[in-house]
Formats: C-alpha cells, sequence, structure tokens
C-alpha cells in the first residue's frame, strides 16, 4: 500500500514552505522509502523556516515593513483596546463578579494575576498577524517569521532593555503595556504561544485579496 | 569583483554532487553527505544550497519526469559545471596549502 505523508505537515508545508515541487516530491519519496512520521515533520519544518529566511534575505525592504505594520498594529491595539480589556473589563467587572461568586478561590487569584492578560495579548498577537499576513501575502510565511522573530527578540532581552534604559517608568505606554502585562504573561505560560498566535492571525489573514494586491504594490 | 570562497557546506554540496554522478538530486546527495562526510543535511537546506551554487553557474539543474512514487512531482536533477570542477579543485588547493605542514610536529601540533 501507498503511504501517504502526514496531513498536516504537508498542508502546512504547502501552505507556508517553499513552492518547490522537487523538494516535496522528495519528501515524500523518503517517506515512502521507510522515513519515519518524525523525519518527514523535522525536513517539512526545516522547509519552511529555511524558505523564510531565504525570502526574508531577498525582500529585506518589504521584512522590515512588517516588522514595522506588526508592531504598530500591536502597539495600537494595547493602546486602544487591550488594556481597557485587560483593566477595566477583565479586571475590573469580570473579577468583580468572581469575587463575588467565589470570593478568594485560588482561581479567583490568578484570574486577577495572570489570566486576565490571557485575552488581550491573544486578541492583539492575532491581530498584528493577520495585518502582516493580509499585507504580505506574497511572502506570508517569511513576513510572519521577520515580524514574530521581533517580537520574541525583544521578548527574550526586555528585561536587560529595561535595565539599559533606567525601569518601567522610562517607558512609553502602551509599549509598557506589552512589556510588562501581555509579554511577562506569556513568557511564563509557553515562550511559544505568542509566535504561534502571530502565525496563526496571518495564516487567516494571508488568503490573496484585492487589499493585498495593492498594498504589495505600494 | 573580489572572489568568494565556497563555504563548507557548498564544497560539500558540489562533491556530493560529483560523486553521486547521474540522477544527483535532492535524496541521493542528502544520502551521500551523511555517509560519507558524516552529516546530516535537511533537504531543505541541500536545494537552498544548490540554489546558491547555481546562480553562480557551478551547477545546473534540469527536471525530470513526474513519478507516481513521488505523488507525480517531478525529480530536480543537478549537473556541476566545468566551472564548478575548477571551483572545488581552487578549494581543494586552498586547504592543501594550509594543511601542509600542519601536521609536522616541530609545528608544535599533538
Amino acid at each position: 500500500m501507498t503511504r501517504k505523508a502526514p496531513r498536516a505537515a504537508a498542508a502546512l508545508l504547502d501552505l507556508l514552505g517553499p513552492q518547490h515541487e522537487a523538494l516535496a516530491g522528495d519528501l515524500l519519496e523518503g517517506y515512502r522509502s521507510g522515513r519515519s512520521k518524525a523525519w518527514y515533520w523535522r525536513e517539512a519544518l526545516t522547509a519552511i523556516v529555511v524558505a523564510s529566511f531565504e525570502d526574508i534575505r531577498a525582500h529585506k525592504v518589504l521584512a522590515a515593513r512588517s516588522v514595522v505594520v506588526g508592531w504598530s498594529a500591536l502597539l495600537l491595539f494595547f493602546l486602544v483596546a487591550g488594556d481597557f480589556l485587560s483593566r477595566q473589563i477583565l479586571g475590573g467587572w469580570v473579577l468583580d463578579q468572581l469575587i463575588v461568586a467565589f470570593g478568594s478561590h485560588p482561581f479567583v487569584m490568578l484570574w486577577a494575576t495572570t489570566l486576565r492578560f490571557l485575552p488581550a495579548g491573544c486578541i492583539g498577537f492575532l491581530i498584528s498577524g493577520w495585518l502582516v499576513g493580509r499585507l504580505h501575502s506574497s511572502h506570508p510565511a517569511a513576513m510572519l517569521t521577520a515580524f514574530s522573530g521581533s517580537v520574541v527578540t525583544l521578548f527574550a532581552f526586555s528585561s536587560e532593555i529595561v535595565a539599559l534604559i533606567g525601569g518601567p517608568r522610562a517607558i512609553p505606554y502602551p509599549l509598557r503595556s506589552v512589556f510588562f502585562m501581555e509579554l511577562s504573561f506569556f513568557w511564563h505560560a509557553g515562550f511559544m504561544a505568542v509566535p504561534a498566535f502571530i502565525l496563526l492571525g496571518g495564516w487567516w489573514g494571508s488568503s490573496t485579496s484585492p487589499v493585498a494586491r495593492v498594498a504589495e504594490r505600494l | 569583483m573580489r572572489h568568494r570562497f565556497l563555504t563548507d557546506l557548498e564544497l560539500m554540496v558540489l562533491l556530493a554532487t560529483l560523486r553521486v554522478g547521474e540522477n544527483a538530486y535532492g535524496i541521493p546527495i542528502a544520502r551521500e553527505l551523511h555517509d560519507t562526510a558524516g552529516r546530516n543535511v535537511a533537504l531543505a537546506v541541500v536545494y537552498a544550497t544548490l540554489d546558491r551554487l547555481e546562480h553562480r553557474a557551478l551547477v545546473s539543474s534540469s527536471l525530470g519526469e513526474p513519478t507516481p512514487e513521488r505523488g507525480g512531482r517531478a525529480k530536480r536533477v543537478f549537473c556541476v559545471t566545468a566551472k564548478g570542477v575548477r571551483e572545488a579543485r581552487a578549494s581543494q588547493r586552498a586547504f592543501s596549502a594550509l594543511w601542509r605542514g600542519v601536521l609536522e610536529p616541530s609545528r608544535g601540533m599533538p
């Protein structure tokens, strides 16, 4: 019987990987000649990463634009809605209801200290990823890698940056909100959650549309 | 223009392509790198390296016939050009010159 390639890995490769017929054929041939599913997954993910870096190298200006667009969307979201959602709604009204219903239950404490930041973070990363994917639909994987890479890098060095500039107060709002609420929450909740939400939003937004085609020409 | 030497991976891929000979495409080249040089290289990296070599006219490629075991996808078969062979020899000469005398005990090597 002919073995079928792992469906999710093949779909991911088709969606985000290089449009490389020979490579896709080689992967299938290798898999059918006895290589494992893990091998196929590893090769497919490597292909996506390698293609993204090659694309970024070939389209540096577009990559810089994707970083600017992504960060602008992220900061604008936290300026307009994110902080309001985390503080006023989820940390205010919802928290009040939870306290009334469950008192000082550990879940209420967890909600008050960390969980209330989760929805705004998820929405913020999704929206920024969506916009980057939407405006760079000819190279979605590369541009989303560039943007999510910039977020993760800034995230990883956030404490050093804060120390360098002299404390949280020196950071302008809403960057402070992203740094100290959303990113610090996601740092503890799972490092991979940030690029995962950005990629998810980007995948959602990267289908070719007239708006995206016009933006590509700019 | 300044001459750009081959990186170690480019040289290995070039030599593996030469060793495979006819029908040199992703899988046999990656296998050759693993079996002969002990280097595990992902297929995407092999192709990215071959693309760079082709851009410098050190290899050329052509598409083969689509086959059922590859899901109807064609192979991309590579061939090292005369310029590629010259470049590999130049790298070999440079390495040989650098190695010459290095292994002599008087130079302080173990």
